[in-house]
């Protein structure tokens, strides 16, 4: 094998991404346990975790800029170094979306839920269902897994129609509980944004495997 | 775009080893392609078959076609020396004549017969600025080539190739002994010429192929491995042979 340390580089580069994917399932997973339960205690792990993720994404790209100023990658080298910028990029706004589903929490503080949360657990379960399988398809760069993850994106789209109709109803029919329902609509719609980020980085895995940009197409097309 | 030479089921032996073996390939006109491999892939040789320079080395041997748009260079009674003037060569090395800069610009035109002076003087100017080297050189025409830079060489060696007005040029290597500049200069001429001409170009610069050209051959141990759109062939090559070779994993 040639190239060693351009290979080792690039493999470094891609276990950075592997940490961060993993820290960014932790925070999803806690960012759901505090919305469900109302536990303020976790916002503050939420924000720190937010922290080290934007740390770890700028050390990706650093080092990915770094190794195509210097190696010029080709080919599948070219693709691994786009793919982990891009990821680490989704993976960040996960993050972020994760840290608003806990200020979304802050803002409904110990005020008791107007009713027990429904659509909104099961858009976290099936969204967390997403964002593991886009990285398990991502390290073991299966593309049919991938696929998969982009073919349930609508689910959640649909789901968050229907929470998003539910919420308009009781603000229209119960005006006093306006305020949490606002905030119930803003931790769906992050949690609608996280589903995207996970069919965003399937998009990458099929894009690392196979060279084709699939972004926007009709995934029968693919 | 149309094709402009071509080759079918094409080998090329040196003596009894064979260093191109059943090469069918195409070269669009108006547009660069680049040859690449490792050393004794046999892409130079493939390149000198295009106009029949390897016809000057001993115990050479070849089969199969190349057609220059529909005439085949090696069974019609096309005259060699003709033939180079339609296709003519660069080499990796700059090799001015040692004579003045005009007159190794005149030199082919004068071979063919030309001696009017003022149809020189247009020659001239015309193959020195279509070499981007007119404005650098116009004022001391009748200095010794061998004064010039080693890229204004490169260039006036492309310009003494653009006067017999080819329809191909063949370029190996161009520019391997010149500095970033230098190269710079040459492909951006490179990529100004193939308006007007078609270009097969061998480059051990990878990213001198990619930055240049409009398709690409691959070429190993005297097989076309792969062949496509540059853009192809550097984001997602076909063969693993090819992935190996350009992301350097070869050995």
């Amino acid at each position: 094998m040639a190239r060693d340390n351009f290979q080792q580089a690039i493999s470094e580069l891609q276990t950075k991404i592997l940490v961060m994917g993993g820290l960014v399932e932790t925070l999803i997973n806690k960012v759901i346990v505090c919305l469900e339960k109302q536990d303020l205690k976790l916002v503050e792990e939420i924000a720190s975790g937010e922290t080290e993720v934007d740390r770890l994404d700028s050390e990706i790209t650093e080092k990915a800029i770094k190794l195509i100023a210097l190696q010029q990658p080709m080919a599948s080298d070219l693709r691994g170094i786009v793919t982990s910028i891009r990821i680490s990029s989704d993976l960040e706004r996960m993050a972020d979306q994760a840290l608003n589903i806990a200020e979304v929490v802050m803002h409904i503080g110990d005020e008791p839920l107007m009713k027990p949360l429904e659509l909104i657990p099961l858009m976290a379960a099936k969204t967390r269902q997403m964002v593991k399988n886009s990285l398990d398809a991502f390290v073991n760069k299966n593309t049919s897994l991938a696929k998969l993850v982009i073919d349930r994106d609508d689910e959640i789209d649909n789901l968050f129609v229907e929470l998003w109709d539910e919420l308009i109803d009781i603000i229209e029919s119960e005006p006093h509980k306006a305020n949490q329902a606002v905030n119930l609509i803003f931790a769906g719609r992050y949690l609608e944004r996280i589903a995207d980020h996970a069919t965003n980085i399937s998009e990458e895995t099929i894009y690392l495997v196979k060279g084709i940009l699939v972004a926007h197409k009709d995934p029968a097309s693919f | 775009m149309g094709i402009k030479l071509s080759t079918k089921d094409l080998n090329f032996y040196y003596g009894t080893v064979p260093a191109l073996k059943n090469i069918t390939m195409t070269i669009n006109e108006h547009a660069v392609t680049a040859l690449i491999g490792p050393s004794g892939c046999g892409k130079s040789t493939f390149l000198r078959c295009l106009n029949r320079m390897n016809d000057l080395i001993d115990g050479t041997k070849i089969s199969g076609s190349i057609c220059l748009d529909d005439e085949d260079i090696y069974k019609s009674k096309l005259d060699p020396i003709y033939l180079r003037r339609q296709v003519g060569m660069v080499f990796q090395k700059p090799n001015p004549f040692p004579m003045s800069i005009y007159d190794n610009v005149a030199y082919g035109p004068r071979q063919l017969g030309i001696y009017k002076k003022s149809l020189l003087d247009e020659i001239v100017e015309t193959s020195l600025t279509q070499a981007a080297l007119w404005n650098e050189v116009k004022d001391r025409l009748k200095k010794s080539a061998l004064r010039l830079s080693g890229g204004q060489q490169q260039r006036l060696c492309i310009a003494r190739a653009l006067a017999v007005k080819p329809e191909v040029l063949l370029m190996d290597e161009p520019a391997s002994a010149l500095d970033p500049i230098a190269t710079s200069k040459i492909e951006d001429l490179i990529c100004e010429l193939k308006k007007n001409y078609t270009i097969v170009i061998v480059t051990h610069s990878m990213q001198q192929a990619a930055r240049i050209s409009d398709y690409t051959a691959f070429f190993l141990l005297g097989e076309l491995i792969e062949f496509g759109k540059t853009e192809e062939i550097f984001e997602k090559p076909q063969d693993k042979r090819t992935e190996d070779y350009i992301t350097g994993r070869f050995g």
